[in-house]
């Protein structure tokens, strides 16, 4: 008897716990809903890496109540990487806020939790061609417009430009081939410096692969597709500028995604590729100038990819067309310019770029900007992309230090395709 | 003859008593609801939801099916499971009787006469283990890095480079084992020096008297003494060593290759990387199995060497 009434009590009390923690989750998502034009709140949920960060994004919320009066914006941010563990089990519980952040390459991991926007955009005029193309494809979904970009960034090399000074070597410029990288890197390297950093993630491979062969990590049918000939012959290339060249120093370990960028910064690796979102930070932090240049030609031109980021409507909101607005300030012209002019985006929206390069003091790159934007391709992947990043990166340390063969690499890679 | 009236009073009143009890019994659950609510929703609840997810295919966004035992069939045949397995129990094999030989060793060293002020010594062998591993981790991973502090040290002193150690599939492995048992020895250290605290000097003496040297001291009195201390954190380290990931996955992030990816490494990537939470959880419950199972032959195997009476 005793027992019952225990067992009794203990599960109506944790039912009712767990249902109050479930309503509690659910309550919030959508925002509190008005009939179109009443007071709305919306959350807007966006990765940021510092206050600053942070604060450029609060301002940006202020421009959608400024001109949406009767919105107003919740701001929820965690870091980068926290950003998408926190976005699937909000998705899992189905509490996703309205408004999400969304990266070229995720969209085929989280394309589905968003609201296509084409017939929004239409009624709206927004117009998909004011956008930079190859980003705007990267937040389709099943040929669908699932999201609007704000910025976007080709993969481009960054040099120290003292280095090849002293070295009295020619700056690379739009056109320099992948011997003339070759060449400079030899000439550069002299233990414990050296010409290039090379780095174990997979994005950092792609260029090369287009360079050489126009191939990316996926076929025409949109399937992951590494293990072939001419990836073998970039991932063997590659490995020797570590083991073999010695232009790169080996690869630290498999968790080290930002040795690479701090190394360079700290002036012990002369060239590395980076996106032009890190370009401004760079020249602030290293006590040398760097200068970039677009991907050096290999036998297919010079080609990379490029991505960018951007915002969408997630199914899970109740107010849809007021999300879509926000949007829309949030990719429109002001907040473009004053993300560009901070230096916080390189604008997706063409006919704003040009206030990044007069914030921020980098006409000079201009030119490489506008060559690698005009050469690069989307950053397409695959919906388990995130098990090919992980296998990838953790292989290649092994390859590139000279402890595992490309076959080894590339055949664990494909096998992450699903 | 005191003794007398308590068990009249407590026969006579056995009838008050039993309701009594009863009272009790409703106070003592109303007391315990809160922790039992929290240990039926943080604990209960999920091992039972892993053992069932176990049995699905449960990605984290969409449906999930049931796919009966197929989580495991794919465990027995993954060739990168079988690494973790296999990577598992080398870290356990390395770390476990190192950890016990240095926490031992120390805690004889702190405890012998000759150091001034025990206390102290404990205390600073005992930082490690409350300072965060993933603190530690990062500044390992500095010290062991290509030009950091031990690369730069045999350059100068030397002239040659030290191993690329995190990014090395030969010292990835030892080098997380190294920083588990920087991190990790403090806490036996101090069972161990308060279990040599408990052996009575009068048998040491006595032993001392009859002619045995020191060694024969330490293996024949007193670590008989402390096989209860040692069996205690032989077990206690043992299953904590089989769950080792923060060290490994902080330093190395389970690479390079698989070298360093044990089975928590392991069940985190497919679970919270990958979003196989049904695999993962299958991988919860082998590496339950495993731990269970080796625990058991530990206490079948105690009657062979642990000596409880004094």
């Amino acid at each position: 008897m005793r027992l019952s009434w225990l067992t009794k009590t203990l599960t109506v009390a944790s039912a009712a716990v767990l249902l109050a923690a479930c309503g509690g989750n659910s309550g919030n998502s959508g925002g509190s809903s008005g009939s179109s034009g009443g007071p709305v709140t919306l959350n807007w949920f966006m990765w940021s890496g510092s206050d600053v960060e942070k604060n450029a994004w609060l301002h940006v919320a202020d421009l959608v109540t400024q001109k949406y009066p009767n919105i107003k914006i919740q701001f929820e941010t965690t870091p980068f990487n926290d950003y998408w563990t926190k976005l699937t089990t909000e998705a899992a519980s189905g509490s996703t806020p309205c408004v999400i952040g969304l990266q070229g390459q995720r969209a085929p991991q989280f394309g589905n939790l968003l609201v296509p926007l084409d017939d929004y955009m239409s009624k709206a005029g927004v117009k998909a061609s004011d956008y930079v193309p190859s980003i705007t494809k990267g937040l389709q979904y099943d040929g669908k417009q699932v999201a609007l970009p704000y910025d976007v960034g080709p993969l481009v090399m960054f040099y120290n430009k003292d280095a090849f000074k002293a070295a009295g070597l020619k700056e690379p410029a739009v056109g320099w081939t992948t011997d003339e990288f070759m060449a400079d890197a030899k000439a550069l390297t002299q233990p414990p410096k050296y010409g290039f950093w090379a780095q174990s993630d997979i994005s950092a491979l792609m260029p090369w692969v287009l360079s050489s062969s126009g191939k990316s990590a996926l076929n025409a049918d949109g399937k992951l597709d590494v293990d072939n000939p001419e990836w073998h012959a970039s991932a063997q290339w590659y490995t020797d500028l570590v083991s073999k060249e010695k232009v790169s120093p080996q690869i630290p370990s498999a968790n080290s995604s930002s040795a690479s960028a701090d190394q360079f910064l700290a002036g012990n690796a002369y060239m590395r590729l980076d996106g032009p979102w890190d370009l401004i930070n760079a020249r602030k932090q290293a006590k040398f100038k760097v200068g970039i240049a677009p991907m050096p030609a290999g036998a297919s031109g010079s080609k990379t990819w490029s991505d960018g980021s951007g915002f969408g409507v997630t199914k899970d909101c109740k107010n849809p067309d007021e999300a879509f607005q926000a949007v829309s300030v949030m990719v429109g012209e002001d907040a473009e310019k004053y993300l560009g002019n901070a230096g916080r985006a390189y604008p997706a929206l063409i006919s704003t770029q040009s206030s990044w390069y007069e914030g921020n003091k980098t006409q000079d790159v201009k030119p490489v900007m506008d060559a690698a934007l005009q050469s690069a391709v989307p950053f397409t992947t695959i919906p388990t992309w995130q098990q090919v990043v992980t296998t990838f990166a953790k292989q290649a340390v092994a390859t590139y230090n000279g402890q595992g063969s490309v076959d080894d690499l590339l055949s664990q890679t494909q096998a992450q395709g699903g | 003859m005191a003794v007398m009236p308590v068990d009249v009073t407590a026969v006579a009143t056995t009838g008050q008593a039993g309701r009594k009890k009863r009272g009790d019994g409703k106070a003592a659950t109303g007391f315990l609801t809160p922790s039992m609510l929290g240990l039926l929703a943080f604990t209960a609840f999920p091992i039972v939801a892993s053992l069932i997810i176990g049995f699905y295919n449960w990605p984290v966004i969409g449906a999930h099916t049931f796919t009966g035992l197929k989580n495991y069939q794919t465990l027995l045949t993954s060739k990168e499971f079988h690494t973790a397995i296999l990577n598992t129990f080398v870290f356990v094999l390395l770390y476990l009787p190192l950890n016990i030989v240095i926490s031992l060793g120390l805690a004889v060293w702190i405890g012998s006469k000759s150091i001034k002020a025990p206390g102290l010594y404990r205390t600073i062998f005992f930082i490690p283990a409350v300072t965060p591993v993933v603190a530690n981790a990062a500044i390992f991973s500095l010290i062991l890095a290509p030009n950091g502090l031990i690369d730069s040290l045999m350059q100068t002193w030397f002239g040659v480079q030290a191993p690329n150690f995190l990014g090395s599939t030969t010292w990835a492995m030892p080098s997380v084992v190294m920083l588990s048992i920087w991190q990790g020895f403090g806490y036996n250290m101090l069972v161990f020096s308060a279990a040599l605290d408990a052996v009575p000097a009068s048998l040491t003496e006595a032993a001392a008297i009859d002619g045995a040297g020191t060694v024969a001291r330490f293996f024949r009195i007193v670590l008989p003494l402390i096989t209860p201390a040692i069996f205690f954190a032989v077990v206690l380290t043992l299953i904590s060593s089989f769950q080792v990931f923060t060290q490994a996955y902080v330093l190395t992030g389970g690479g390079p290759g698989n070298a360093t990816t044990t089975m928590v490494v392991y069940l985190y990537e497919q679970g919270f990387q990958f979003y196989k939470l049904g695999l993962a959880s299958a991988v919860a419950w082998v590496l339950f199995i495993i731990i269970l199972v080796i625990t058991i032959f530990q206490f079948i195997g105690q009657k062979r060497w642990v000596h409880y009476d004094q």
